[in-house]
This record gives structure tokens, sequence and C-alpha cells, in this order.
């Protein structure tokens, strides 16, 4: 490709000259003795290199640099300057000219200086392609950047909803597998309880036959010894009906709390279930957590009773947990708008603000190794979320917590 | 008229337990012999209790639901084909409420009984059990005395008949 190199030069012998020594290099060189041929040039046809002397006629190196930049693929400007105007030269190199060179003109400098232009355009030009290049490049990043952050959420989205379903399966597995070795243990301790209760009637009926068969033998009143022993087996046998009657009790709320043989929707009322629990969680209370219970008038909701347990066990026990020392327990159920409220509240330690919004997240857990599994709480909110409910918590922090269950009335 | 009364049966009433369990047997055995005088056969296998019931009658079986060789309903089904008028009690655990209740009607029991079991009640329980089959038993007597008086009598007006005829 040929070098198009555009001349201003008023002076007829300076032109002659400089157009000699361009044309020499092998340039194609185009003239014009003022600005307005300058000008039109500038319009017509594209050229690599510009030489203008600062002499021009009316011309002011600035203005004519900026018209000269203002084109499309703009040339390299080289100013020709006198000892008057080298000022201006000087000043025009701020608004974009390459190079001046005083006259009068040396041939090998302006030879020189020319061609240095000239590399320093095809350079620029080589940089101005690579940037555009790379500015492409860097559209085509930004893109596939963003394409990646939509990659990114779709798989934390469907990471979300892989957790929450192998939540769901360990809920129902464990659910699953603590109702079948709660029922089998309960019922592989029944027989053999039942036997017990039932020899302990056989003992005392057994005894005050035994009792009439000795009073026939000898008559008169019994001894003093006589009668110790009699005091002692009626009392251990009255201790010993207790402890199976409360053997009894508990097996029949296991049971209760964690029926298999109850897979079907059911209607019923909470109050039962939160009364079944409380007798789980009573002997780990003990004296130590006095336990308020105010039941309002509330109709029955429907959906799997044991399941609802198991949010009622997961709420006791961290309420028992909560409170450090003696503290007190508040269970109430109110009817409000068609749902049915029920608020447990405890006089524990607190949550502290910080670990409210995370306390249903699955696998969070301030309880020591071995204590907390994490997904007590996050398991008691995807079955109050199955059943069509909410569950709420407030908490001040060394002031308790209050857990409110809303759940559709039938 | 032959009358209906309550039959004494403290001294015939011949009772068979099964239950799997040695302990139940026992228990509920050393009740019977203590507040009764019943008489009382323990067996731990339904099949051994089946055998000696094609041979022997007995008038009240308590079977236990859950067994290893057979449970208690198919026992007590069988035991009605052989003696449809033994009275029949099932013992249950309490998650088998509603299977026993069922059961009730397929080997038409008389009774359930839930584990643990009231002393009280098992012996309330058998008693009206017995009195049933004892009244049954005796209906069933008077049934056939009448039938033969009927018969008799028959006979008689048909002589009567042919005498005057």
């Amino acid at each position: 490709m040929s070098v198009r190199v555009l001349l201003v030069e008023p002076h007829p012998e300076d032109r002659l000259l400089l157009r000699q020594a361009l044309e020499e290099q092998g340039y194609e060189v185009e003239e014009a003795a003022d600005l307005p041929a300058a000008l039109a040039c500038l319009e017509q046809s594209a050229h690599s290199l510009v030489v203008v002397d600062i002499d021009v006629p009316g011309l002011d190196a600035v203005s004519f640099l900026q018209q000269v930049q203002k084109r499309q693929d703009p040339p390299r400007v080289l100013l020709l300057a006198t000892g008057a105007t080298r000022q201006e030269a000087v000043r025009a190199l701020r608004f974009g000219a390459q190079d001046y060179i005083t006259k009068p003109i040396d041939r090998e400098e302006f030879i020189a200086r020319a061609r240095h232009a000239l590399e320093y355009k095809s350079l620029f030009e080589e940089y101005q392609s690579k940037r555009l290049a790379s500015e492409a490049l860097n559209v085509e990043l930004v893109a596939s950047q963003q394409q990646i952050r939509e990659y990114a959420r779709q798989f934390e989205g469907s990471l979300a909803d892989l957790s929450s379903s192998q939540l769901q399966l360990i809920q129902a597995e464990k659910m699953a597998s603590l109702g079948r070795l709660v029922a089998g243990v309960a019922h592989e301790i029944n027989t053999p309880i039942g036997v017990i209760h039932s020899n302990q009637d056989l003992l005392a009926r057994s005894l005050a036959a035994l009792q009439e068969l000795v009073a026939d033998l000898t008559p008169g009143p019994p001894t003093v010894k006589m009668q110790q022993v009699q005091q002692v087996l009626s009392n251990i046998m009255e201790v010993d009906r207790n402890a199976c009657r409360r053997i009894i009790e508990i097996v029949k709320n296991l049971k209760n709390v964690a029926r298999v043989d109850e897979e079907e929707r059911k209607t019923f009322h909470v109050q039962e279930g939160l009364d079944s629990t409380l007798q789980l969680v009573n002997c780990e209370f003990k004296n130590r957590i006095r336990i308020e219970k105010d039941y309002g008038d509330v109709p029955p909701i429907e959906g799997f009773p044991n399941q609802i347990n198991q949010v009622f066990l997961n709420l006791l026990i961290n309420a028992g947990q909560a409170i450090e020392g003696p503290g007190v327990i508040q269970i109430s159920t109110r009817q409000q708008n068609g749902n049915v409220v029920i608020r447990i509240s405890d006089t524990g330690k607190g949550i502290p603000a910080e670990h409210l919004d995370k306390i249903f997240e699955p696998g969070f857990t301030t309880k020591g190794v071995g204590v907390g599994t994490g997904l007590g709480l996050a398991i008691t909110w995807n079955i109050v979320k199955a059943h069509g409910g909410t569950i709420q918590v407030e908490s001040t922090g060394g002031q308790g917590s209050v857990f409110t269950i809303t759940l559709p009335a039938r | 008229m032959p009358e209906l009364g309550i039959p004494d049966f403290e001294n015939q009433a011949h009772l068979m337990i099964v239950d799997d369990e040695e302990m139940v047997l026992t228990s509920i055995h050393s009740l019977l012999k203590l507040e009764t005088n019943y008489r009382v056969d323990r067996y731990t296998d339904p099949v051994q209790a089946l055998d000696q019931l094609r041979q022997n009658s007995v008038d009240l079986i308590i079977a236990d639901y859950q067994m290893p060789s057979m449970d208690g309903i198919e026992f007590l089904a069988q035991v009605k084909n052989l003696q449809p008028e033994v009275t029949r009690i099932l013992l249950t655990g309490y998650a088998d409420k509603e299977s026993a209740i069922r059961a009730i009607n397929q080997a038409n029991l008389f009774q359930y009984i839930q584990k643990p079991w009231d002393n009280s009640e098992l012996l309330l329980i058998i008693r009206g059990g017995l009195e049933k089959r004892f009244l049954m038993k005796e209906l069933r007597e008077k049934i056939s005395a009448l039938d033969e008086a009927h018969n008799g009598l028959k006979e008689i007006q048909k002589r009567l008949l042919q005498a005057f005829v």
C-alpha cells in the first residue's frame, strides 16, 4: 500500500524541495499551497502524513490540528516552523502534532522526521487495532462472565432445591426409623410390663388371702413383727404399682409421639399432642422447669399428628436446653382468624439477634458437637410449612424466646 | 316350662390360654388359680393348641395376637371351625387395637383385651364369656329337651289318633 503525504507549503521553492525529498522515499505526494486547498485535499482523500508549514496564510496550527483529528483514521502531522513560529509549533505538539522542524530545512533531518512520524503512525495503528481487538475480547469476557454468573445462580438454586429435598428425605427417614425403633421398643416392653403390672395386683390379692389364712391359723391380734412385715409388703407393693403405671404411661406416650401405624391425614387437636409430648419431656425437666399451660378453646387441625408432635418435641427440648437452672415454659393455644396459634415461650438465655434469621437453616447449630445436629428447627420449619402454617421466633438475649406456630384450622 | 338361670360353671369351666410368652401364661394362670376354680390349659404354640382342640372341647379360649407360628386371629378363626360354641377372646398389644377390632368380625370374637390388662377386668370378661357359653349350652340342652318332649308328644298324639280312628 502506498503512503500518501499531503504537503501544505505556500513557498514554491520549499514545496519543490520537500516534494522531491518525499518522493525519493517512494511516498505519493499531494500538494496544497493554501489553507482552503489543504482542507479540500483532507476532505477528499486519506493521508498518512500531513506536512504543514505554519506560515500558510490564515492557518492556525491548533485549529488545523483539530480539523485533522476529526477525520477518521487521522494522519500524523509534521509542522514546519520558522524561528518566529517555533513557539506556536511547540504549543501545537500538545494538541496532537507529531513533530516539528524549523526552517531552513535540512533535507536529511526532514526525511528522518517524516519517516519517524510515519512509523509512529503505523505503530499507532497497530496499537489501535490491538486495542479494538482487546476491547472486543473484553466485551466477550464480560458476556461470558455474566453467563457464568447466571450459571452460578442456577446452580445455587438447584443446590438449594437439592439440600431442601435432602433435608426432607433425612426428615422422612429419621421419622420413619425413629418411629420403627420406638414402636419396636414399646412393643417389646409392653408384654413384660403388662405381666409385671398384672402380677402386682396378683401379689396384693395373694397377700390378702395369706393374711386371712394366717389369721385363721393364729387367733388373736397379730404380733408387732407381723404388722411390720405386712406394712413393708403393702408399702413396697404400692411403690411398685406406681412405678409400673408410670412405665405403662411412658410406653403409651412413646407410641403417641411416633405412631407408625398412622400415616394418613387426620383431624386432631393440638392440645393432645402437646400433652403427650410434655409427658415425654417431663422427666428431663423434673422440678427444674415449671410448665404453665394456657389452652384456649381451639378448633381441630388437619394433618399428621406424629409430625406435629415432633415439632412440639423439638421446641420443648430446645426451650428446656435454653433454660439454665430453674425456669418457666409457657404454652398457650388460641384461635385467630381461622388459624390455631400455638405459642411456646421460655425464660431461657434467648437467641442472639445475629442468629435469629439463621436458626431455621439446615445445619445451623450453636450447640456443641454431639448435642445438636442443626436439623431440629429446620425439620420443624419444614413440617409446619408442609401443614400450610408458619413459625416465627422472637427473642431478646438473656430474656428467653417465644416461638409462635400458626396452623390453619380445619 | 324349663327355666333358664345363671348356670353354675365355677367348678366345671374349662379354659385354654395360648401365648408364646410363658410369663403371660403364668401370670393369667396364677390369677385364675387364686380367684377361681376353673380348669386351665396353657399353650405357647397355637398349632399344639389346635391339636388338643381336635380331641377335647373347652369353654373359653384366650389367645395372644402376635405369635410367631400363627397369629391370634387366624388361630381363633380355626378354633371357630373346630368348636363354634367356644367363647373366643383376643389379647392384643396397644398398637394392634384397630386390627383387633377388625378381627372381632373375622373370627367372631367375644372380646379383645389390651395389654397391659387389668386383672379385675380380665376376670369379669372371662366370667362374662363363660356365662354366655354355659347359657348357650344350657339353652341348647333345653331346646333339645323341648324337641324331645315335642317329639314324644307328637308320638302320643299319633298313637291317640290311631287309637280313636
